[in-house]
């Protein structure tokens, strides 16, 4: 039970906090605001738990992966808009970004602890288990605000965003494919012999890029567009600024 | 609108006739075990797998191989659509309960399937 929690927590939490380091050190929001949006999201996630039954029989029982396709979605539209567009000041976005992100995820692991809270042996594993996984997210969060605060080059930072947001999105597919909204053409490749998905590195490489040992095209398609989405409307609305300013600059 | 709710309506037919049609196969949670444990089925065609947990606590149902992850809360149901499969064992397990609740899917081919059965 113990190393089950461990795990629940890096599947679940980890997620969360490289989105709250990503989201700290690219559009610098303040604390205060990835705190607020942390508990709205714990809120939420409340509600969705306390109506969790109801939820999952939605739509001949595809209830829950619909949730948590569509905040996913929401997330990354938002996450997109702030790599578009300007950055600097968009600090509420980040706040509603993070409560958005947070109530599947938070949902999932409450199933857990609150299906098992009330045996009497499994409350010190499980205890112990989130004490640990806090460690290694907090660590992880702290490592990731430290390495990436300190690169200059802010379109490396803007990258590993980028990576994030779709790499967290790409999982729409995978919920899709399991509730049959969504043909599965079968894994392209396999790399399970070099990374296997329920390794360390596989879980890490998971939440930090979307990795898949074996992905199929409609995993690695989606993948592959919601990166270039954000970075190809950047460039246009740049382009597009330069046109206005140019054409500016000409009247003159 | 009569149009848009014939196209509606079309629409949710063609999505139920297609979830009607689909093999099913029934796998009960029970005191933190699948019954059965190993379930075939044949290749090259999806399959609707249908887990009723009759334990009081939940269990998520995990499978890196089959690349499905679905929480089934105690004393109810879920379904999981996979495939369609290439031959060969796909491991699932209870996420909750790793050590015990573990199970595979032995997809074999539709004549082997059929002879089986």
């Amino acid at each position: 039970m113990l190393i089950n929690t461990v795990i629940l927590f890096l599947r679940d939490a980890l997620p969360i906090f490289v989105l709250l380091s990503l989201l700290r050190v690219y559009v610098g929001t303040p604390w205060i605001q990835l705190s607020l949006g942390f508990a709205v999201g714990i809120l939420l996630a409340a509600v969705v738990v306390l109506n969790q039954h109801i939820i999952s029989q939605w739509a001949f029982g595809a209830g829950y992966e619909l949730l948590k396709s569509l905040t996913l979605i929401c997330a990354y539209l938002m996450s997109a808009w702030l790599v578009i567009n300007n950055r600097s000041g968009a600090f509420w976005l980040a706040g509603v970004v993070v409560a958005i992100f947070v109530v599947p995820r938070s949902a999932e692991f409450s199933v857990f602890v609150v299906g098992f809270w009330f045996q009497k042996d499994a409350l010190i594993p499980i205890v112990l288990g989130t004490t640990l996984g806090l460690g290694i997210c907090i660590s992880v969060a702290i490592l990731l605000d430290v390495v990436l605060g300190g690169v200059k080059r802010l379109y490396l930072v803007r990258l590993s965003f980028s990576l994030f947001i779709a790499g967290q999105v790409a999982n729409v597919v995978l919920l899709l494919q399991q509730i049959d909204w969504l043909a599965d053409p079968g894994p392209l490749w396999n790399m399970s012999a070099f990374v296997s998905d329920e390794s360390e590195y596989g879980h890490l490489l998971k939440v930090l890029i979307g990795y898949e040992a074996a992905p199929s095209s409609y995993y690695l398609s989606t993948l592959f567009f919601a990166l270039l989405l954000p970075f190809v409307s950047r460039a246009i609305r740049l382009s597009s600024q330069r046109h206005k300013i140019s054409n500016l600059e000409n009247q003159t | 609108m009569q149009k848009y709710r014939y196209c509606l309506t079309i629409i949710l037919l063609i999505y139920s006739a297609s979830a009607f049609a689909l093999p099913e196969i029934t796998i009960t949670i029970r005191d933190h075990l699948f019954y059965p444990s190993e379930v075939l089925v044949p290749s090259g065609q999806k399959i609707k797998l249908v887990f009723i947990n009759q334990d009081p606590t939940p269990e998520e149902i995990d499978s890196f191989e089959l690349n499905r992850e679905k929480v089934v809360f105690g004393n109810a149901k879920a379904n999981v659509y996979i495939g369609p499969l290439e031959e060969g064992e796909y491991h699932f397990f209870g996420e909750f309960h790793p050590s015990s609740a573990v199970g595979k899917v032995i997809v074999i081919s539709p004549e082997a399937y059929a002879n089986a059965y």
